[in-house]
């Protein structure tokens, strides 16, 4: 994929992170320069993701798990779709997130038949509404708020 | 934000006064950035969603959900079914993808 549409369409999908959106939501971007979107989910515990969106969206963004400080997060042990790590076929080590829309499900062993084609352009499947899924999916995680 | 329509009834109760609403999705705000829909308790939240929809050009919202605070809401609700009063902002968006390990 070209990459000039690639970043156009990366643009325009992170001009909808306004103030009113983040306060909303309680988020805070710390980078939105194409490829990498990088927010900060206050919670608790705060969540970190940093995804890396070169060729959005031909490919799912790939996400990184942080703590708030930008430290690799560390899970013992695997919660719903936060996977413990490490994948098993992208050789990184840590935590990946293992849900639809994210590069790490679609390149994981046990999902390599459900294609991110599938899902690409369906609505609130786009970047900012990825990252609500996963916001979501961390509340959602026993003793999480 | 800001109210897009002025005045509040006079001396009904609260429960009774119209509500400002927004739904803050990820595609977008609904009726925008810097105002509030005017909302009355007896309407129905899917009401004002599928306004959001149509405004938002969005095709296909079956699997979304709402939430206020981060408390789930039901659309078939009304508003005061909900116990939603005064300014509310509705956090809508596509429900959590399945995956896990």
């Amino acid at each position: 994929m070209l990459e000039v549409l690639a970043k156009a369409k990366f643009e325009k999908e992170v001009a909808n992170l306004s103030d009113v959106f983040l306060k909303s939501r309680g988020w805070v971007v710390n980078n939105k320069v194409f490829p990498i979107l990088d927010v900060t989910m206050f919670g608790k515990p705060t969540l970190r993701v940093r995804l890396e969106c070169d060729e959005w969206n031909e490919l799912p963004p790939s996400a990184t798990l942080l703590c708030e400080n930008g430290d690799p997060l560390q899970l013992t042990r695997t919660v719903g779709c936060f996977h413990e790590g490490p994948h098993d076929r992208n050789g990184k080590p840590g935590p990946f997130i293992c849900m639809r829309g994210f590069r790490e499900y679609h390149t994981h062993g046990s999902h390599l038949n459900e294609h991110w084609e599938t899902y690409k352009n369906q609505d609130g499947n786009g970047l900012i509404g990825l990252l609500d899924q996963v916001n979501r999916h961390w509340k959602k995680v026993p003793g999480h708020e | 934000m800001q109210h897009n329509e002025d005045g509040y009834g006079d001396g009904h109760e609260e429960e009774d006064k119209p509500l400002a609403v927004a739904v803050i999705t990820p595609d977008g705000i609904y009726p925008d950035e810097n105002s509030y829909r005017r909302a009355y308790g007896e309407e129905k939240l899917a009401e004002i969603l599928e306004l959001a929809k149509t405004k938002l050009k969005l095709t296909n919202t079956d699997d979304w959900d709402a939430y206020h605070n981060n408390r789930p809401l039901d659309p078939k609700h009304t508003f005061t079914e909900s116990h939603l009063h005064g300014i509310v902002e509705i956090q809508w968006h596509k429900r959590e993808g399945g995956g896990g390990a």
